[in-house]
């Protein structure tokens, strides 16, 4: 991974923290928290979420995560022997 | 790139592991499963720390529904080359700012778990540039002095507390082999 890249992306995510509101921080810090918890245990929905096309400035980017992850979760719920092998 | 590390936990949940691999799980540096690093030099350094982290769990509890609570060693190679260090100069100056600026606009309640909330969502963000992040370099504070062993003062360890320990946090439990 290039290093001058990523601190310049940095920057950009110290912009994205000065523009958003209290509340959207706020909202994105324990989405985060919660989806990537989630998205790390189980690949494939890892996977689904690398894939997707996003924005991290996109107001609805934890929005989307978060819809992701709960399909996923109903998916994976309605499917008994999926289930044991994610839990 | 092969990182070496070393977890210690019971043995209860080492049987598990065993089995079943290791969980992520939510800590002071993000989501992860947490390794003290070490090279051909510090590799008792960090069996110290990995005997203090469990002795640390043994005293919170942590293991008390457990069969089995002795000491329990993994020894780990990690294979990747998505691995982020967030000890770099310029990259930490950022990342401090970041939780920095976050917790001054938190409430007090909002401060439970604020840093684990933070680097989970600063790395998360920086994954949009690198792509997915196996592994994060991060330092930790060691557990307090009473949770080390006697024969980690008399190795002379007690030193090199004052030196933050560096810890890998793995996020793709893919990487890691036992060794």
């Amino acid at each position: 991974m290039k290093t001058d890249s990523l601190i310049a992306h940095a920057d950009n995510i110290l912009k994205w923290l000065e523009s958003v509101s209290d509340d959207e921080l706020f909202s994105a810090l324990s989405k985060c928290e919660e989806v990537i918890y989630y998205a790390l245990n189980h690949e494939d929905i890892s996977s689904y979420i690398y894939s997707i096309e996003r924005l991290y400035f996109d107001k609805d980017y934890f929005n989307k995560l978060e819809i992701a992850v709960n399909t996923y979760k109903e998916y994976i719920a309605e499917n008994d022997e999926y289930y044991l092998l994610a839990a | 790139m092969s990182l070496h590390g070393m977890h210690g936990t019971c043995t209860s949940f080492a049987e598990q592991i065993k089995i079943n691999g290791f969980n992520l799980n939510k800590g002071r540096r993000g989501t992860g499963v947490y390794f003290w690093s070490y090279s051909s030099t510090s590799k008792q350094y960090a069996k110290s720390l990995a005997y203090a982290w469990w002795s640390f769990c043994s005293d919170t509890n942590r293991y008390s529904a457990v069969t089995d609570n002795s000491f329990a060693l993994f020894d780990v190679k990690i294979d990747s080359v998505n691995i982020i260090d967030l000890e770099q100069h310029d990259l930490k100056l950022r990342l401090i700012k970041f939780v920095h600026d976050a917790s001054i606009r938190a409430t007090q309640s909002q401060r439970n778990d604020l840093v684990n909330k933070s680097y989970d969502l600063f790395v998360r963000m920086l994954e949009e540039r690198s792509g997915p992040i196996d592994v994060v370099h991060v330092t930790v504070n060691p557990p307090a002095k009473k949770y080390f062993s006697a024969e980690h003062a008399r190795q002379g360890h007690e030193l090199l507390e004052a030196i933050c320990p560096s810890c890998y946090v793995v996020r793709n439990t893919k990487c890691i082999q036992f060794n």
